[in-house]
């Protein structure tokens, strides 16, 4: 029953570097969405063609998210947020595709994802009001809170990464399940629920990322 | 389950590179483009509240203008307005002169006419009555009447008298042209003659005439000078004074 595996596998090994499926796979996916940005944005021009409207209008949208929770320029984040927007996205619909195993239901993706996002919220802190003020926000309202405030940066962290990984891992295992169980076209409703998902999960981790961000910064205004 | 650090290194590189090749070829240009596009919606609006704010201006230009044209104008009417009453008083006030002028002209030539006829009437009256008097004087004129005019003429005759006493007259009678109302008799001649040489102190020669219009009495002429001692003449006198008088 090789072929149901849903955990990573390495595939080959460059001396102490075991490189797996889920690297593979995101690299593939890396380059899908290379692709397809390079081509979207060829003939950019301020009148712009239905295909740019739609990207515009996704970058629009994540403009207004990001204004709405951060007090500061919404382009200093963008690249960032959009990239793990992007990237966890994709990854999430990615196992939809025969042969391929989903990147996100590895826990060291959605570990790397989170870690991405806790130097994220303290770099952007210190940045956006310089490391004193940045670490100030720890003692609020009082010094006592402070072991929680470090206790939530890690549970939190690790709860990131763990409900994506879940999310995740369920949907792959469910599909398999169900195939093993009853056969062809059965987990197909199943499926169309699973992209739904993945779509969701991806925009909850980036808006938490946001909100972890936020809540560094808002504490001094 | 395991970790393998591998991955998770990997995924984390794999993150990074992505975010530098995604900021190259799709964050750049699309803020680019959209911030381009802000710009140049932000300058349309822009110029139009530029075109909309001048376009205002011109208009609360031009209304001004239309104003200041209008109270020149309100000015000038007013102005025309003035001189119009001006002249129009000026005219009027000449017209009454010019009518005063000729009403008095008028009056004046009225006036003239007035005594004109007046004085006619006066005149035709007193001929009427110069002539009436002389008829009635003719109708009751005699000899007897005509006797004693010619006795008064004898008796009052001072002018004459101091008249001839003056004249250097070297001839030795005096000629005196004697015009009678009524033919003399030889006595009467002689008492005329003996009356007036003894008056005058001098010899006389007297050339009588007979005119029937003197009515009564005599018309003396010594020299140059006629002295009329007529009724028709004492009439004349009293016409001629009495037109004189009035």
């Amino acid at each position: 029953m090789k072929i149901f595996n849903v955990f990573p596998e390495t595939i080959f090994s460059i001396g102490p570097v075991h490189i797996t499926d889920t690297v593979i796979t995101t690299w593939l996916v890396m380059i899908a969405i290379i692709t397809i940005s390079y081509f979207a944005t060829r003939k950019l021009s301020v009148k712009p063609s239905f295909f740019q409207e739609i990207i515009e209008a996704v970058f629009e949208a994540i403009e207004v998210t990001i204004k709405d929770i951060l007090p500061v320029e919404p382009w200093l984040v963008i690249p960032v947020l959009g990239t793990l927007w992007i990237l966890i996205g994709f990854s999430n619909l990615a196992g939809l595709i025969p042969g391929l195993k989903t990147p996100t239901a590895d826990l060291n993706t959605t570990f790397a994802f989170a870690l991405i996002s806790f130097s994220m919220t303290h770099v952007i802190g210190i940045a956006t009001q310089g490391l004193k003020g940045y670490l100030m926000h720890y003692k609020e309202p009082t010094w006592l809170l402070l072991p929680f405030h470090l206790i939530a940066e890690v549970t939190r962290t690790i709860a990131l990464a763990v409900r994506l990984f879940g999310n995740m891992l369920s949907g792959d295992m469910i599909t398999i399940i169900l195939l093993g169980i009853v056969g062809l076209l059965v987990p197909v409703p199943f499926s169309l629920l699973h992209i739904i998902i993945a779509l969701i999960q991806a925009y909850i981790f980036g808006v938490l990322t946001l909100v972890f961000i936020a809540g560094g910064i808002r504490t001094k205004s | 389950m395991k970790l393998n650090i591998w991955t998770l290194l990997f995924q984390i590189i794999n993150f990074v590179v992505l975010l530098f090749i995604l900021r190259r070829i799709l964050y750049k240009p699309i803020r680019e483009i959209i911030e381009k596009r802000r710009g140049i919606v932000a300058k349309t609006v822009e110029d139009a509240e530029k075109t909309k704010k001048e376009a205002l201006e011109l208009k609360e230009k031009q209304q001004e203008e239309l104003k200041k044209f209008k109270e020149v104008q309100d000015r000038l009417l007013g102005q025309t307005r003035e001189e119009a009453l001006k002249e129009r008083n000026k005219l009027l006030s000449e017209a009454k002169e010019d009518a005063v002028k000729i009403i008095e002209k008028e009056k004046a030539l009225f006036d003239a006419e007035k005594k004109r006829i007046e004085t006619e009437l006066k005149t035709k009256c007193l001929e009427i009555t110069s002539i009436f008097a002389s008829n009635l004087l003719k109708d009751i004129s005699d000899k007897e009447l005509h006797m004693a005019v010619v006795r008064r003429f004898l008796k009052e005759n001072e002018i004459m008298v101091s008249d001839v006493s003056k004249m250097k007259e070297t001839a030795e009678a005096l000629n005196i042209d004697l015009v009678t109302a009524y033919p003399f008799s030889m006595d009467d001649e002689k008492v005329v003659r003996g009356t007036l040489e003894a008056r005058i102190a001098k010899k006389i020669k007297i050339n009588t005439t007979i005119d029937e219009t003197l009515i009564a009495g005599v018309r003396v002429k010594v020299g140059d000078t006629i002295y009329d001692a007529s009724l028709a003449g004492r009439i004349n006198a009293i016409a001629l004074k009495l037109k004189e008088t009035s």
